[in-house]
């Protein structure tokens, strides 16, 4: 799962002030959080946002496989969203019945046009927030993410803290497959396990040796911390020098004019 | 080695054992014929004994109970870890770790060895202890692999050297003959053990070029030296030992 990790480029989005990024994730989180309806107006604006993330992807030129690895992992979340949503969404005409399955209630035994695509309503709005959060990641180095928090005020420790994490996933999933070959390499046949065995046995020897791991990582990288003077009192130096330019004025403006066509979009229809 | 092992695919060629293509096994099928020790012992280690770290691969192989006590206490004595069979593996030092890590793929019993940098975090006695181990294996017929940057190591144990360079094979053959070629392990950073020079201006004395160890060294004198000169060699030898233990 490094293909979430930040890769040195010289694109526009690289150079592009992180708070201008920050910016566009929040109007990515104000579209997720906006209400929705089963409606055409709706479909279009999701779908508006997730394509707009997506020609930034090709700008960033973030490349094919880590779309690839974010679709195998929200493909089971959207077929589960649109099957569930198929089967308890109550209104629209009928596509099939499989008669009356009551289930707390209600009548899960019926398949409709409208809980199809309130399925796929749904799936498009995870998605458009989905491609938007890792833009941030990739195209952002950590030395830039303190420098622009240090900027809004954020307290270095806090901005410490969320950027130790960010380092800290890619660490967990590089160690999560040196284990799994570890534990291959000594006759343990994962592969040849189905999906119950591997969930009664297979974990401990993976899990157990990742949190031990994580834990003397932890260890050690307080004690890098501490021996390169990070309690030394006082505030810290920016390691980068980040400018408010033209660039990022026009790159807010770009943002605002998507959010701008994201609100029209969604009362087009109406 | 992770091809070999099948952890990495080969996108062309096959990789045979025996005859029988490597490729088309699992990772867990290979293990039983070929096994790694990894040069970080702590990604395997899980069971709260180190008796019962050992015991894991052989229960994975389906072997009976009294075999798999047998393999696992042996292995455990092979090693010089029978007085911490019920230690916490965590609580053992990282040399002892990477020792534990030894004797649970010894005890798996398999056809080739493949040691990634063995005297890694080993004291001097450690470091020998593996090597002696794996020559120990090369008499009962096994196949040993192990990948080095250590030459005195490779000089005193290897029968064969290959060096690899950027993914490639740069050179290969028996040790002296690989160590007379300077100008080529200079481009990979290696230098050749300090006796093998010494080894090369005595051959107009006799001395058999491949005696690029200390030991073979004193060996080839031996008939030679009177036996005053080999005690002083042999007190040299032991007083340039403890020097490379310190």
């Amino acid at each position: 799962m490094g293909v979430f990790q930040y890769s040195a480029r010289s694109t526009p989005l690289h150079r592009m002030h992180p708070i201008v990024k920050l910016a566009y994730l929040f109007l990515t989180l104000a579209v997720v959080i906006f209400p929705y309806r089963a409606t055409v107006s709706d479909l279009a604006a999701a779908g508006f946002w997730a394509l707009a993330s997506l020609a930034l992807w090709a700008v960033a030129r973030v490349g094919l496989r880590p779309l690839g690895v974010l679709m195998r992992v929200l493909a089971w979340t959207f077929a589960f969203i649109i099957v569930s949503q198929a089967l308890l969404y109550e209104g629209g005409h009928v596509i099939f019945s499989l008669g009356r399955l009551a289930f707390f209630g209600s009548d899960i035994g019926t398949v409709t046009d409208q809980g199809l695509f309130w399925g796929v309503v749904l799936s498009l709005r995870i998605l458009a927030a989905a491609l938007a959060l890792p833009l941030f990641v990739v195209t952002t180095s950590p030395a830039e993410i303190m420098g622009a928090l240090g900027q809004l005020r954020v307290p270095a420790k806090v901005s410490f803290m969320f950027v130790s994490a960010l380092s800290f996933t890619g660490l967990v999933f590089k160690l999560w497959q040196e284990i799994l070959d570890a534990q291959r390499l000594r006759g343990f046949d994962m592969d040849a396990m189905n999906a119950w065995q591997r969930a009664r046995r297979a974990y401990v020897p993976v899990v157990t040796p990742l949190i031990l791991l994580l834990f003397r990582k932890g260890n050690d990288f307080q004690i890098a911390m501490d021996a390169r003077g990070y309690a030394y009192p006082g505030r810290k130096t920016p390691l980068v020098a980040l400018r408010f330019g033209a660039q990022e004025v026009a790159g807010l403006a770009a943002a605002l004019a998507l959010f701008c066509a994201f609100l029209a979009l969604k009362m087009a229809w109406v | 080695m992770k091809l070999i092992t099948g952890l990495l695919r080969p996108s062309a060629g096959e990789i045979r054992h025996r005859g029988e293509d490597l490729t088309r096994l699992r990772v867990a099928q290979i293990a039983q014929r070929i096994g790694l020790v990894l040069q970080n012992p702590d990604y395997q280690l899980f069971n709260v004994t180190a008796l019962e770290e050992v015991r894991f691969g052989l229960r994975n192989l389906g072997l009976p109970a009294d075999e798999v006590e047998r393999r696992a206490r042996r292995s455990l004595a092979a090693v010089g870890l029978e007085a911490a069979a019920d230690h916490f593996p965590f609580r053992l030092s990282f040399g002892d770790r990477r020792r534990l890590a030894v004797a649970a793929v010894l005890a798996m019993e398999p056809e080739i060895l493949i040691l990634d940098e063995p005297t890694t975090a080993q004291d001097y006695r450690g470091r020998y202890l593996l090597a002696d181990l794996a020559e120990a294996l090369r008499a009962q017929g096994r196949t040993v692999i192990m990948i080095s940057h250590d030459m005195e190591l490779v000089a005193h144990y290897a029968t064969r050297v290959v060096v690899l360079w950027e993914g490639r094979v740069l050179t290969q053959g028996r040790p002296h003959e690989v160590f007379a070629q300077e100008e080529l392990l200079e481009r990979t950073k290696l230098r050749p053990p300090q006796i093998a020079p010494v080894v090369r201006a005595l051959a107009e004395a006799g001395v058999p070029a491949e005696a690029v160890s200390l030991e073979r060294l004193l060996a080839a004198l031996e008939p030679a030296a009177g036996r005053g000169a080999r005690g002083a060699a042999r007190e040299a030898a032991g007083f340039v030992r403890e020097a490379e233990g310190a």
